[in-house]
């Protein structure tokens, strides 16, 4: 009973592990370095989903000044971010929930919805 | 319907008709155009409103906590990524045509404007709003009534044109009525004279040879004599009506037969009679006399010399029939037509003879069939 109690405690753990908040969000608050603003930097740029991910995985994978959408006065003053140690699976994973995270559907209100126009 | 007015008619209905189709096509450019300028005008105040829309988009993107989608009471709007996919909209927008930047479809208008920075993601904004087909409608109104008024006009003037440019046929014909109203007056006592003449000579004649100029004299005035009276018929008109009364049509048949019989032996006709006996009439004697006479004299005056006349008289018809030259088949149907005449014009006439018999059929409902084929013969059959 008890070892089917760890199991699921377990399961449970293990299935609510982000790679996006416990390798990526964390470290960029405690360093404070707003990661909305640097996901706004690329959704300005880059529109799409699928372009978003294809630019912050060249950028995290060859972290280099051109492939930075930060400042350039920021980069100067903190330099380029060293390249990501993350495996590519989890990498991916990472860069989806933060896409998740910060849709925009979810803070954005609408006062009212036209069903029927 | 006379001829005149036949002409101003088809004056008319030509004029009308070609001054419709330019009017048709003018109108129809300037409502095209109108049109397209509502709809340039719609566009430009869609336009107006989807910078306006990409600047509050600008403001939502910059602020970091929830906001507001941006709405309009007369937009919706929806925000779609370089993808195409949908990011947030206040409606449910149909599939886009991406092909166009302005379109209509189900009474709806959209405009797609390019997003560039791309605010909150959008690479596309599309406005949409409902067609105000109120302008359209005001715009069909107005048009159709300039169209209704000018065709009126051009209707009008038509006429007055039409008028005018019949009047120098309207005066001949006046002149040729007047002129045969005239002539006929200053016939009228002569013939009267000579046939009166004629017949109180024949009587006392014993010379045969004499006898044959005096039968060909009365041939001659009796022609003329028809003549008179067919054009005081159609000068004096033929409102009879009021003597209709029923008489023996086979009597009245033979008596013409009889009359005509010395124009018979003078051109040598073999005249064959199918005549029942007493069929009777309800009509004016007078009228039916001329239309006999006029077929007769057709008969006679069409044929060729040694040539044969069929008279056919029963209870529903009267049929002629001679062997004479026949009419053309191009002159077929107007040959009832007044001053209209067969081919030979050297058989004398006027061409007024089926015109009488069209006018007194015309009147009494009969029906009136002429079969003719060129230098075989004719036949006229009246039904009653």
């Amino acid at each position: 009973m008890v070892k089917i109690l760890v199991i699921i405690i377990n399961l449970a753990i293990f299935s609510q592990a982000s790679n996006f908040t416990d390798k990526c969000l964390k470290c960029h608050e405690q360093q404070n370095i707003p990661f909305e603003m640097i996901y706004k930097r690329y959704l300005i740029k880059y529109s799409s989903s699928i372009a978003i991910k294809e630019a912050m995985i060249k950028m995290c994978k060859n972290p280099s000044l051109e492939n930075s959408e930060l400042p350039r006065g920021f980069l100067r003053r903190f330099g380029v971010k060293d390249t990501c140690s993350l495996k590519e699976k989890d990498l991916n994973q990472a860069i989806d929930e933060l896409i998740e995270y910060y849709d925009i559907k979810k803070y954005i209100k609408i006062k009212y919805f036209d069903k029927e126009f | 319907m006379t001829s005149e007015q036949r002409s101003l008619a088809r004056f008319i209905l030509f004029y009308a008709v070609s001054t419709l189709i330019l009017l048709s096509t003018l109108a129809l450019f300037f409502y095209t155009n109108q049109k397209s300028q509502i709809l340039i005008n719609e566009q430009k105040k869609m336009q107006s409103y989807a910078t306006e829309f990409t600047w509050k988009l600008q403001d939502v993107h910059q602020k970091p906590d929830s906001v507001y989608y941006p709405q309009n009471d007369k937009y919706r709007s929806a925000i779609y990524d370089s993808s195409h996919k949908l990011i947030f909209s206040d409606f449910t927008p149909p599939v886009v045509n991406w092909s166009k930047e302005l379109y209509q479809q189900d009474a709806k208008l959209f405009l797609i404007k390019k997003v560039k920075p791309h605010f909150l993601g959008a690479s596309f904004l599309l406005i949409a709003t409902k067609t105000n087909s109120e302008p359209l409608k005001q715009l069909q109104k107005n048009v159709l009534i300039v169209m209704l008024i000018l065709f009126t006009v051009v209707l009008l003037l038509s006429y007055f044109l039409g008028k005018q440019f019949i009047k120098p046929m309207r005066q001949s014909i006046e002149l040729l009525d007047n002129f045969i109203k005239d002539t006929t007056h200053e016939l009228n006592t002569p013939v009267s004279i000579i046939l009166t003449n004629i017949e109180a000579t024949s009587s006392i004649i014993k010379d045969e040879k004499l006898k044959k100029y005096m039968r060909r004299l009365e041939i001659a005035t009796r022609t003329i004599s028809n003549l008179y009276d067919s054009l005081t018929f159609l000068k004096l008109n033929h409102d009879n009506d009021k003597s209709d009364k029923t008489f023996n049509l086979s009597s009245l048949l033979k008596e013409r037969l009889q009359y005509f019989e010395l124009h018979f032996q003078s051109r040598r006709l073999k005249v064959n009679t199918q005549i029942y006996e007493d069929v009777m009439m309800y009509a004016n004697g007078e009228n039916i006399r001329r239309l006999i006479d006029n077929l007769l004299s057709n008969a006679i005056k069409y044929n060729k010399r040694g040539g044969k006349i069929s008279v056919i008289l029963n209870e529903d018809f009267l049929e002629v029939v001679d062997n004479g030259i026949g009419i053309p088949s191009d002159k077929l149907n107007s040959i009832q037509e007044r001053f209209v005449r067969g081919e030979n014009s050297s058989e004398g006439g006027f061409g007024i003879g089926l015109h009488i018999v069209k006018i007194i059929t015309k009147n009494y409902g009969y029906k009136l069939e002429i079969k003719s084929e060129e230098s075989k013969g004719t036949i006229v059959r009246i039904t009653w």
